[in-house]
């Protein structure tokens, strides 16, 4: 299995039931980079059986344009979660959001029955023993993309009330986000659970922007502009970047150590930050066509 | 696939379709009833992946109702499909 789908531009990821043929069907024109279509929570537990049927042939039959088709299976350690896997590896999705993930052991017996199905896996940390053990579920194999965090079902695990501002989950976010980027993957944050609050989730999304997360879930069409916005790089940063770049190839070609922009080093770090952010402009369209 | 019981699967919202079957009698082979507000342009259509569906699960004497509300191919396909798996048993 390889680690190919690490690298993906996954700034927003859109939540849409996979027992509503009619929000299916119009989910890709609103422009989330990776939609996910959900046999979990969203789905009724008497429902489970057709809700896999209608994924299946809307990822075998629609066409979702340049989005990337993510599943969230039920969790595998349920009985509703092992037919969600064998149902689905027909279809072949790019992803399973495997939700409640708590130990490396749940994640390499999944890669076990996947077997050789290309199907990479953003495991959910949604419980403390969870978020304790994300380092280990991040590096327990290649198929492993993104790890991410999920606030409502920690808040309920912690005995705790979510607040608009968010403190009771500082700690928890804080340390997914360190232990995707110690294992090599994304982080992905949670969604903001308030779809009529737009101020909120711009605030929410600036918090895990400063905490390291790469992209967010959205539970709601109007919620993706708003996220693709804020992790799409400004113009002013695209041409530092372009800079950056520039001066790192001359300084290659010149056989240049140590190069400096305005003073400061370019060393490998700051040429990797830079590669990323025309990566983002590039998956919004801001470059044009290739990477320049 | 033999169809044993009464089953339905789907919803009468728009762009899905409420898929009803029931067991015919042996020898009675494929009765089709479709509602459809499109029935005129695309009862032909629904007709052929009722078809296809059936025929492909090896499924002989059903009877099928169909009450669509705008469902494209491969919405009818997995409701039709979800009916089926919950009226039948595998032979």
């Amino acid at each position: 299995m390889t680690a190919n789908g690490r690298g993906r531009i996954r700034r927003s990821m859109l939540f849409v039931p996979g027992n509503n043929p009619s929000m299916i069907q119009t989910c890709p024109i609103y422009g989330a980079d990776s939609i996910i279509l959900d046999l979990e929570d969203s789905v009724a537990v008497s429902q489970k059986d057709a809700a896999r049927r209608l994924v299946v042939h809307a990822i075998l039959e629609l066409d979702f344009g340049g989005a990337e088709i993510a599943v969230r299976i039920n969790s595998p350690l349920t009985e509703e979660g092992q037919k969600d896997i064998e149902t689905l590896m027909e279809a072949a999705p790019s992803v399973f959001v495997v939700p409640k993930v708590e130990s490396a052991e749940e994640i390499l017996d999944l890669d076990s029955k996947l077997s050789a199905v290309p199907i990479g896996l953003l495991p959910i940390l949604e419980t403390p023993k969870g978020v304790l053990h994300g380092e280990e579920i991040a590096s327990s194999c290649p198929r492993v993309w993104a790890l991410s965090f999920g606030a409502e079902d920690y808040a309920t695990a912690m005995g705790v009330e979510r607040t608009r501002a968010g403190r009771e989950l500082f700690t928890a976010r804080s340390l997914v986000a360190m232990q995707a980027k110690a294992s090599g993957v994304a982080a992905l944050d949670t969604v903001f659970a308030d779809v009529n609050d737009e101020e909120g989730l711009r605030n929410d999304t600036k918090e895990a922007i400063s905490l390291g997360f790469e992209g967010k879930y959205a539970i709601s069409p109007r919620q993706v502009g708003i996220i693709n916005d804020l992790f799409t790089p400004q113009p002013a940063e695209i041409e530092k970047a372009k800079q950056i770049l520039e001066t790192y190839r001359s300084g290659v070609e010149r056989g240049i150590g140590a190069i400096a922009l305005d003073g400061r080093m370019i060393d490998a770090p700051v040429v990797q930050r830079a590669e990323r952010v025309l990566a983002l402009a590039q998956a919004a369209g801001l470059l044009g066509g290739g990477m320049e | 696939m033999n169809v044993v019981r009464n089953a339905q699967a789907g919803t009468l919202e728009s762009s899905d379709a409420l898929v009803i079957v029931a067991p015919g009698k042996p020898g009675s082979g494929l009765h089709i009833e479709i509602n459809s507000i499109v029935e005129e342009q695309f009862g032909d259509q629904i007709r052929r992946v009722v078809e296809e569906t059936i025929d492909r699960l090896g499924i002989r004497d059903v009877r099928i109702t169909i009450q669509d509300r705008g469902a494209l191919d491969y919405c009818l396909r997995a409701r039709l499909e979800a009916a089926l798996n919950r009226a039948s048993v595998v032979d």
